[in-house]
């Protein structure tokens, strides 16, 4: 959970709940295809460059979610929030944490059955450091994917006052 | 939980983000106890019940 705090701009940019929820899912969803892309494709420059393209999509998606409004709910300090915003954190982590305790449930168990069965499963440093990078950016998004699918956008004032 | 925070606010002329600056909270925590998203805290209650110079119970009634 990382939140950047802009000195103009303290309270976090703001986006909508669509807007969000895109960059969440393009976040979570283009790492590991670009690190599948890179294992998984012929070692030929033009794939190797299309899987080097997709995690980078996923790491600027991740920076621009980083100072937004909805990611300061779950990342900034709770002494900065009030406390309407450290209701939503609660939310937040009370569906994250299920979430990510099933994700490593369910990575603990493909690696013990992979590594019986012989299918893959990360043999050196660079596979590791995927992996970890991976888990790091899963644990980051996650309170705020599933506060941007538990709000509607009346909720945040999407649809009420503007800013 | 209902309330006539809207009604309240709107008489007075406040945006939301006004009411929030002068209670200390976010313009969306604002818009959240209005439509009914979420009920604040007691000293929350109490400090927009001094505001607006009422008791509590003028401002947040149960719904039975």
């Amino acid at each position: 959970m990382i939140f950047y705090r802009s000195l103009n701009n303290p309270a976090g940019t703001r986006r909508s709940l669509r807007a969000i929820r895109r960059l969440v899912i393009a976040a979570l969803v283009a790492y590991p295809l670009g690190c599948l892309v890179r294992l998984v494709g012929p070692d030929t420059l033009p794939v190797q460059l299309i899987g080097l393209g997709l995690i980078v999509t996923s790491l600027v998606c991740a920076a621009l979610l980083a100072g937004t409004q909805l990611n300061r709910v779950t990342a900034e300090q709770a002494t900065m929030l009030d406390e309407y915003d450290r209701s939503l954190r609660h939310r937040a982590m009370a569906t994250a944490y299920p979430l990510l305790s099933g994700l490593l449930v369910l990575g603990i168990m493909y690696l013990g059955i992979a590594s019986n069965l012989d299918w893959w499963h990360p043999g050196n440093w660079d596979q590791w450091n995927a992996v970890f990078w991976g888990a790091f950016l899963t644990c980051s998004l996650l309170p705020t994917a599933a506060l941007a699918w538990q709000l509607d956008p009346a909720e945040v004032g999407d649809e009420g006052e503007p800013a | 939980m209902n309330n006539r925070l809207r009604v309240l606010r709107a008489e007075r002329g406040w945006s939301q983000a006004e009411l929030g600056g002068q209670l200390g909270v976010s313009r969306q925590a604002v818009n959240a106890i209005e439509t009914g998203k979420y009920d604040p805290s007691l000293p929350l209650a109490f400090k927009l019940a001094r505001l607006f110079g009422l008791a509590i119970e003028d401002i947040f009634h149960d719904d039975q």
